[in-house]
């Protein structure tokens, strides 16, 4: 499979990079810790039905998550595009969008595997974690998935944008703080007053991490979880057109910078 | 019907138009003014399969965009292309699979990873089977010379190991056509002579087409029989190379040498080219035989040496595009 390839190289090329991978695990490290005890401190006083081996998982997936997404499209698609060097994409007998995807794949399973899967380890190990049961499990997997196709869905969309606007980190930061707000990745959408969190049901934000969150802390009623699930899977397709459509016309109005 | 076929193609960027200082970009934030280029103006021209074809002008003729609306990247404003059956801005990824490119200026390895590793991707890319992946691969290593840093990381390499890489990288698909923009940009005269070499015998193995733009004028008299030359986007020659020299060439030059200068006397024919210290450069028509000229001029101004000079390719196109420049800046 040559997209596998790709991620597969772009993987390995990530070893070269030793110092910045020991400052991010410290960085993992030390976000994990504050959160810690910013949610014990919150939940000692009582007043809150949610615990604090529910804030550890909330915190330990969520890392998860942003570590898996860190790497992201758009930030990458940006320099490639300044420069002119995004006419590389294009003259290879592959698609361009599973081309991003599988770069970033290779990255970002890279920086899973060194920077969020010991504080992981470290979670189940010293404060021994909570388990949900099988089927809670398999179902937190499976959103835990789709969650991530969302994420990649719409970083490429605002990597696209880059076509048209040269730079995108402000879009980008446009994203993360969405992402954060009605997304719950800082604070979970529990403590949320009621109105921001309804209208979060009408973004995918919620749909990335937070959902699998609630499966795996059994919150999720059993009967309701195909909502969720066709919830995502249509936000997926609906991303997955806009991208589409946006490309469609990039491929039309494309420029490349630079002789 | 050609192998490549490119009609009345043109292609027009919409720019925005940036005013000078700080005030200017600031007015810019609220009011945009946009202009249009035309980068490339109605070129047409055909060709063959196996053909090796010089196309050439100076920075900015448009040289890149054509390129780059050949492989696919960029799609004509107005024309059409057809290379080997395909419309390569419809059909990318087809047109992708049987074509070869390498912009000299942009590399497309792995940055962090030996060369080896971008070998494989492409292996997988372009589905190579193992046979053609590893007699293609052990012939450009000898071609160009790389056995020696094949598994260093990319990072580490020099500008011409890169751009040898790059080459090799670009045919180890067996592409029909290779797409060449600016290969030679950079290279010491060795490595320079091992990518025409190569070039060459791909040409003569495979059968390739090869579409080479360059600013190396010997990279053209090396390798092509033909030239197309371009300027401000149009076509300004398309023909053989041989004929190129006997229609534009206008003479050769004669380097007289002095103690004292005599006086130059115009006479027909001859044209006092340009003078430093203790020499004259004078251009002498084609219809003069050298010998002719030398007794002439020996005769007339008794020189302490004489030496003869061919014009050069890169005289001649030099000539074309300072005469184009003056005739489309003239006021209309």
């Amino acid at each position: 499979m040559k997209y596998l390839t790709i991620a597969g190289k772009i993987f390995k090329s990530q070893f070269s990079y030793t110092a910045s991978t020991v400052m991010r695990l410290l960085v993992s490290l030390l976000t994990f810790f504050i959160q810690i005890n910013l949610w014990s401190a919150l939940t000692a006083t009582g007043k809150s039905e949610t615990t604090i081996e529910d804030m550890m998982i909330f915190v330990v997936i969520n890392l998860i998550i942003t570590t898996f997404t860190s790497a992201n499209i758009a930030n990458e698609l940006e320099p490639a595009i300044r420069d002119g060097s995004v006419a590389n994409y294009f003259i290879r007998p592959v698609s361009f969008k599973y081309h991003c995807f599988s770069e970033n794949l290779g990255k970002n399973l890279y920086n899973v595997l060194t920077s969020a899967l010991p504080v992981l380890i470290l979670g189940f190990a010293v404060f021994k974690l909570p388990v949900p049961n099988i089927s809670y499990f398999l179902l937190f997997l499976l959103s835990l998935l789709l969650g991530c196709l969302i994420m990649l869905e719409l970083t490429y969309i605002f990597g696209l944008l880059a076509f048209f606007t040269q730079k995108t980190w402000y879009i980008s930061w446009y994203l993360r703080a969405f992402t954060t707000l009605f997304g719950g990745t800082v604070v979970p959408l529990w403590f949320y007053p009621r109105g921001l969190n309804d209208f979060s049901y009408y973004l995918p934000f919620r749909y990335i991490s937070f959902e699998p969150i609630n499966l795996y802390l059994q919150k999720t009623q059993l009967q309701d979880v195909w909502i969720i699930i066709s919830v995502s899977v249509f936000w997926i397709l609906l991303l997955n057109l806009i991208g589409l459509c946006i490309y469609k016309v990039v491929e039309k109005r494309i420029t490349i910078n630079g002789g | 019907m050609s192998f490549i076929s490119v009609k009345n193609v043109s292609k027009t960027f919409k720019i925005a138009k940036s005013k000078p200082g700080i005030l200017g970009s600031l007015s810019s934030l609220f009011h945009r003014e946009y202009e249009y280029k035309e980068a490339v103006k109605n070129i047409s021209f055909e060709l063959e399969k196996g053909e090796i074809v010089g196309y050439i002008g100076p920075n900015g003729a448009g040289k890149s965009t054509t390129i780059k609306m050949l492989s696919g990247i960029l799609t004509p404003t107005a024309g059409s292309i057809e290379v080997n059956g395909i419309i390569p801005y419809n059909e990318r990824k087809r047109n992708a699979a049987r074509i070869g490119v390498v912009f000299g200026q942009r590399s497309q390895l792995y940055w962090d990873l030996p060369i080896e590793d971008t070998f494989e991707v492409y292996k997988k890319m372009y589905k190579i089977d193992d046979n053609t992946y590893k007699t293609n691969k052990k012939l450009f290593i000898d071609v160009l010379q790389m056995s020696d840093f094949m598994d260093r990381p990319v990072r580490q390499l020099s500008l011409g190991q890169k751009m040898k890489a790059n080459l090799a990288l670009s045919m180890l698909h067996d592409p029909d056509i290779l797409y060449l923009d600016e290969p030679t940009i950079g290279l010491d005269v060795m490595s320079k002579k091992a990518l025409r070499e190569c070039i060459l015998k791909i040409n003569a193995e495979k059968e390739t087409t090869i579409i080479l733009t360059t600013h190396d004028m010997d990279d053209i008299e090396s390798t092509c029989k033909r030239l197309i030359l371009i300027d401000e986007g149009a076509k300004l020659y398309d023909g053989g190379l041989d004929l190129f020299k006997e229609e534009y060439d206008d003479g050769y030059s004669v380097i007289l040498s002095f103690d004292d200068f005599p006086v130059w006397q115009n006479h027909r024919g001859y044209s006092l080219e340009s003078k430093d210290e203790h020499t004259w450069t004078v251009s002498v028509n084609s219809d003069i035989l050298a010998k002719n000229a030398l007794i002439e001029l020996i005769r007339m101004y008794d020189p302490i040496n004489v030496a003869v000079k061919e014009s050069s390719i890169e005289q001649i196109v030099g000539n074309i595009f300072s005469e184009n420049n003056k005739t489309s800046n003239r006021p209309q």
